[in-house]
């Protein structure tokens, strides 16, 4: 059927120059919409993959839209009545434009929003050049088949979007590649030059929460330090911080190191080399990611092993894993800290932990070089004060004054979503949110049973990135929950099995969630005053709820 | 008095210097925004010169607008503004070059209004001294004695003024011993018990004054300041306090402002209750807060009320206050105008020198206006120009030839 438009050719193309528009719009906000999932999976292809399958996040609107319009437009004419809209073109271009207003700016809304990094911008071009290439290229290609190729185009088009990212990427590669290398050596220069004392820490929970706590008693008590913000620990995230914001007046570092494989810290102590050394945990966080616990120990033992001779070396003495890398790779001051006096092998331990739930404090004793202080914190739980003798002890082996360090614990307040608490409205809010771990889960239960409150109750989604223990894990810890609290809220499928097992046997009430918006308007209608409620475990966009494609 | 007038429509240039390296950094800009209001526009014309907080030093007219900093695109706005330099290169390339643009501002007069470190302790002023220009209000010396405190305070004691017994602690003893250093406050004599005051010593006292009734507080409250002052000093902490506060003006002879009774916006207090009668104590209400603080966020502005020149306050305080204000300004050896901080015990009937701000919030305008003859805000602003330049005069006036003998031998 010939296009009514055949009578006038500069309307066709002026039809044609619409389509291609409309579809180019899309194309844009569609683009960005993947990159921004693109982005959470750091630029990963097989992750990203994984992702699209997982969530079905190939086209469907689009295709479907094209589709329709491609095929409505024989159905509504009539013949020999000439409509200058009624054709292909334009009904196909206008489902483009419609749906362009229902993609969402990601730049705007959810909860890990895109950002446009000049990394991205440059994605985002190439990509958006190849995907109108393979567009426009269908368009020509498939002439042979009239008004077929309109279709073939917009399906094309529109399904290829999320491959096109990851061509640009590959295509980038080389060009990415050169530039880290020049902010890597750039950030190795800087970092040598300036020299700080720099102290790495490592493990597989609590490296955020001790690198704030270390910081503010090396800024304190000793001199001016460099501590990277929030949870940077990544190879780039090191280098970016040193290039921008390390300065000739800091005379110490805190630096974190994450990891995911073996050799991520070497690598992290190539760009940082470090003096000293503090190791947290070895345990079970990214076990899929590491493939076993035993690569877990190689991994953060590599801190251990990066040390100069006269380096210091902290690590968790109650721990096995960290007191095993003390073993094995001792350096010239070795120190073990924990919670039990009984071991003679410890440097510094903790005795006499008091909760005082009124104010939001606790309070304990440390031992220290045959000398006890009394310790008062804001910050809650049995993993804070592992957490505080462990950079206590660092730091006093740096050669801080001990009553100097516990003046300074005073005024630390708890990080937003690490066992904060906050009351509204006669509610006791304990918030966990932060990446939550079998360990720190228990700590956050056992505050929440110590709360004076009526109720209690746990919102949760489970814990994940625990490999093959992440069902396991998550039975153990809401069989605790169970003992505990009176209604446990399950956010999301993932863990909704294991954790449903895990609640069996008890008295707790469960209610599941679909999402996290949903999960949180069921503690609305149920919570009252002289509740406590455990938020644990806030997950990003990925877990809240499906996005359409 | 011959003013060497630099700009051409024969108004007083005056450079309006605020912002500065400080943690009241805020408050400067309001100060400097309604002096930049009142002052008179038909003999003078205002030239904004901003301190950043990035250090560099911004002029515009667009900087004499409060909106400007509290649109969201303030911090890309301002880096579009022109940078400048505080005075012309002295040896500037061939006028075709780049560097012939000159990026400096010359003004007939510089009027610093900053509040804290880097303005209010002579830092900005010495600058100035130094390239031997006019500017309003206290010199370098007496602006870094009158910002420190115990100084201030042992100075004040020579001349038979009241204050409080203070102990000076330095951070560097602090951080080596300081089990050491609680031991010394709570042995000290002159301090008693718990509670203490504590508060940094150089800098404005919005920042980090509190109580603190027992060691772990003290620590606290100490290491907190020592993240923004290497000095604190502990006094001991009266519990039932007023304040009363009064300004001095340099006009010719240093002349006293009425007194005033701030009051802090955070309290329900009744100002009824604040009044003595004759000196026997109505209780005055709760120590405020901060003992002696500005309560300055918003110094001279909504947020903190004042009981300007009381009725019931008995008169002898009233003059006691204006007086020792005048006798320290003099000996200090202050300009401008500077507001006198005075503490007073209500249970022990005893007033006490505090604290001078020698670059008071809103140069204290408020006081000016109640006071008797009454000056409004133009009118001040004129006298303070007039000491400024009368002091340039002074100064200019000293011989500081160079004789070439002690080489020569």
């Amino acid at each position: 059927m010939k296009p009514c438009t055949s009578y006038c050719p500069f309307s066709e193309i002026l039809w044609l120059t619409f389509f291609i528009l409309a579809a180019g719009y899309f194309i844009s906000k569609r683009l960005k919409r993947y990159l921004r999932f693109f982005q959470i999976e750091e630029y990963n292809h097989p992750r990203f993959v994984k992702w699209l399958f997982a969530n079905s996040a190939y086209d469907k609107r689009a295709s479907l839209t094209s589709l329709i319009c491609w095929f409505a437009v024989p159905l509504l004419s009539k013949e020999g009545i000439y409509d200058p809209f009624l054709n292909r073109y334009f009904f196909l271009g206008l489902g483009f434009l419609v749906l362009s207003i229902f993609e969402i700016d990601p730049t705007k809304s959810g909860k890990v929003k895109l950002n446009m990094t000049e990394r991205a911008k440059r994605i985002y071009r190439i990509a958006y050049i190849l995907t109108l290439a393979i567009f426009i290229g269908a368009l020509l290609l498939n002439c042979c088949f009239g008004e077929l190729n309109l279709l073939i185009a917009s399906i094309t088009g529109s399904q290829v979007i999320p491959f096109s990212l990851i061509a640009s990427n590959y295509l980038l590669k080389p060009v990415e590649s050169k530039i880290q290398s020049k902010f890597l050596n750039e950030a190795k220069a800087k970092i040598r030059a300036l020299a700080p004392y720099t102290i790495g820490i490592t493990g597989s929970y609590g490296k955020t929460s001790c690198k704030n706590i270390l910081g503010e008693f090396v800024g304190g008590a000793l001199g001016s330090t460099f501590v990277p913000p929030k949870s940077i620990n990544t190879s780039m995230g090191i280098t970016r911080e040193i290039r921008e914001r390390l300065q000739p007046e800091h005379k110490y570092a805190v630096i974190e190191m994450g990891a995911f494989l073996v050799g991520d810290i070497k690598k992290r102590c190539e760009i940082a080399p470090p003096n000293a050394a503090l190791i947290t945990i070895v345990g079970l966080a990214h076990l899929e990611r590491f493939g076993s616990e035993e690569n877990v120990f190689l991994a953060k033992s590599e801190l251990a092993q990066a040390l100069p001779a006269d380096g210091i070396l902290v690590c968790n003495g109650d721990n096995p894993g960290s007191r095993k890398i003390a073993e094995t790779y001792p350096s010239k001051t070795t120190l073990l800290y924990g919670l039990n006096p009984s071991d003679k092998s410890l440097d510094c331990w903790a005795s006499d932990v008091k909760e005082d739930n009124q104010s939001g404090t606790q309070t304990f004793t440390i031992h220290w070089q045959n000398k006890t202080y009394q310790a008062k914190t804001k910050l809650l739980g049995k993993t804070s004060v592992y957490n505080i003798i462990g950079c206590f002890t660092m730091a006093c082996a740096l050669g801080a004054d001990p009553n100097y360090l516990l003046a300074l614990l005073a005024n630390i307040e708890p990080v937003d979503n690490r066992l904060k608490i906050k009351k509204d409205q006669g509610i006791t809010y304990i918030q966990d949110a932060y990446n939550s771990n079998p360990e720190g889960f228990k700590s956050a239960l056992q505050v929440l049973q110590t709360a004076p409150a009526k109720r209690k109750i746990l919102l949760t989604p489970g814990m994940i990135e625990l490999g093959e223990k992440q069902a396991e894990e998550n039975k153990n810890v809401a069989a605790i929950a169970s003992e505990i609290c009176d209604l446990i809220i399950i956010v999301g499928h993932v863990n909704r099995e294991a954790l449903l097992e895990g609640c069996k046997n008890n008295k707790a009430e469960i209610s599941l969630a679909e999402n996290r918006t949903e999960a949180f308007e069921l503690l609305k209608n149920y919570a009252r005053a002289e509740d406590a409620v455990l938020i644990e475990n806030d997950l990003p966009d990925l877990y809240e709820h499906k996005e359409s494609f | 008095m011959n003013i060497k007038r630099v700009s051409s429509n024969n108004k007083i240039s005056v450079a309006i210097m605020f912002g500065g390296r400080s943690v009241e950094h805020e408050i400067s800009i309001i100060s400097a925004l309604q002096a930049a209001k009142y002052l008179d526009q038909t003999r003078y014309q205002s030239i904004a010169v901003y301190f950043a907080e990035d250090g560099k030093v911004y002029s515009d007219p667009k900087l004499l607008n409060k909106s400007f900093y509290t649109a969201a695109t303030f911090q890309e706005e301002l880096k579009k503004l022109l940078a400048i330099r505080l005075f012309a290169n002295p040896s500037p390339k061939k006028w075709f070059s780049r560097e012939a643009v000159e990026n400096a501002i010359k003004a007939d007069i510089y009027f610093p209004i900053f509040h804290g470190t880097y303005g209010e302790d002579g830092r900005v002023q010495a600058l100035l001294e130094l390239e031997n220009v006019p500017f309003v209000g206290s010199g370098t010396t007496a602006l870094s004695l009158a910002m420190n405190k115990h100084l201030c305070k042992q100075l004040a004691k020579t001349i038979d003024i009241e204050v409080l017994p203070s102990l000076l602690i330095k951070k560097a003893t602090a951080k080596s011993d300081f089990g050491g250093i609680i031991s010394a406050i709570k042995n000290n004599q002159y301090l008693g018990q718990a509670p203490y005051f504590i508060k940094p010593n150089n800098l404005g006292s919005s920042i980090g004054a509190s109580r603190a009734f027992n060691d772990s507080e003290i620590g606290a409250n100490m290491t907190n300041i020592f993240r923004h002052d290497h000095e604190a000093i502990v006094e001991p902490c009266i519990l039932d306090l007023m304040e009363i506060n009064c300004a001095v003006l340099d006009d010719k002879q240093p002349i006293a402002s009425v007194v005033e009774i701030p009051v802090a916006s955070a309290g329900v207090l009744s100002y009824e209750d604040k009044y003595i009668r004759g000196g026997k104590g109505k209780k005055g209400g709760e120590g405020l807060k901060n003992q002696g603080a500005n309560v300055g966020q918003n110094e001279g502005m909504a947020g903190l009320t004042r009981i300007i020149d009381p009725s019931d306050l008995d008169q002898s305080i009233k003059e006691r206050v204006r007086q020792w204000s005048i006798n320290l300004f003099g000996l200090l050896g202050l300009s401008g105008v500077a507001r006198f901080d005075y503490i007073f015990d209500l249970t022990a009937n005893k007033l006490y020198f505090n604290e001078v701000n020698p670059i008071p919030g809103s140069l204290s305008f408020y006081l000016w206006e109640k006071s008797n003859p009454s000056l409004l805000f133009p009118e001040l602003l004129d006298k303070l120009i007039e000491g400024g330049f009368r002091n340039y005069e002074i100064n200019s006036g000293l011989q500081r030839k160079i004789e070439w003998r002690a080489l020569k031998k």
